[in-house]
């Protein structure tokens, strides 16, 4: 799975750049965000402009990052695309459990101003 | 623009198999094998979407959980069309489903991601691509059966 990672007033921002985030690839999505959660980040911004397809494989990957996570920070996912939002809402995720923005910059915005622990 | 002719009524279904062996990797060319065949029937793009979606996991869901992840064994997907639906068999020959009931819970509504299941999101999402689902094991073989009837007129 290939990436592109970037950090924008302390919030990681990891670009997808394969189209698809299925069972063969989440595990690989899992271990990169462990990776980057170990070395301290705390604000992440997921953009999934590039997946246009996504299955309940790749949502349990980003639950899994949400849970390692905890409740040390923050993350968001952007720049979802017509079948991935569908996914999203199918699943109800998009109720309050995984915060949604409609672009990058509106994404890193609301997590640089968010106060964070630590 | 479709390409299903009317069909004279006791005609046998059209068919195809395919079969991928049990690797994650070798799924997605069985959503874009299915995606193609839709695109030829009167289903909406919301349907071809969710059908692709319900194929992968499905097949998944067999490599994962029947076959645990072994990699020597073969998924055997059929799609069948007639005049009114499509049926979308897949096979394995593992471990059945332990827990029928799984087939028709319904996914809770989580406001926290500790709140989430840890499975059965993907028989959820088969199920909603689905009019209506089935299991059958036994004959050493499994068979997830999903149902779809066409949305746009013929």
């Amino acid at each position: 799975m290939d990436y592109e990672d970037k950090t924008d007033r302390g919030v990681t921002v990891v670009i997808l750049r394969n189209q698809r985030l299925d069972a063969a690839m989440a595990p690989q999505l899992k271990a990169h965000m462990v990776d980057l959660i170990q070395k301290g980040g705390e604000a992440f911004v997921l953009n999934l402009e590039n997946v246009d397809f996504m299955d309940s494989s790749g949502l349990a990957s980003l639950m899994s990052s949400m849970k390692t996570l905890g409740g040390r920070g923050e993350m968001a996912v952007c720049c979802l695309g017509e079948k991935v939002r569908k996914l999203f809402a199918i699943t109800r995720l998009d109720r309050g459990v995984f915060r949604i923005f409609a672009t990058e910059a509106e994404a890193v915005d609301a997590l640089a101003a968010a106060p964070r622990a630590g | 623009m479709h390409w299903l002719r009317r069909r004279a009524p006791g005609e046998p279904m059209e068919a195809i198999e395919l079969s991928i062996a049990s690797r994650l990797e070798n799924v997605y060319l069985v959503g874009l094998s299915l995606r193609g065949i839709c695109q030829g029937l009167p289903l909406t793009k919301n349907d071809v979407d969710a059908l692709e979606l319900a194929v992968c996991e499905a097949a998944n869901n067999a490599i994962k959980h029947a076959y645990g992840s072994r990699p020597d064994n073969l998924v055997r997907i059929s799609i069948s069309v007639d005049g009114t639906g499509l049926v979308i068999c897949v096979a394995d020959t593992g471990k059945p489903i332990g827990d029928r009931n799984m087939l028709a819970r319904e996914l809770p509504l989580a406001q926290t991601v500790d709140a989430l299941p840890e499975g059965g999101m993907g028989l959820f999402l088969i199920r909603n691509a689905a009019d209506s689902l089935g299991y059958k094991s036994g004959d050493d073989e499994n068979v997830l059966i999903i149902r779809k009837a066409f949305t746009q007129k013929l």
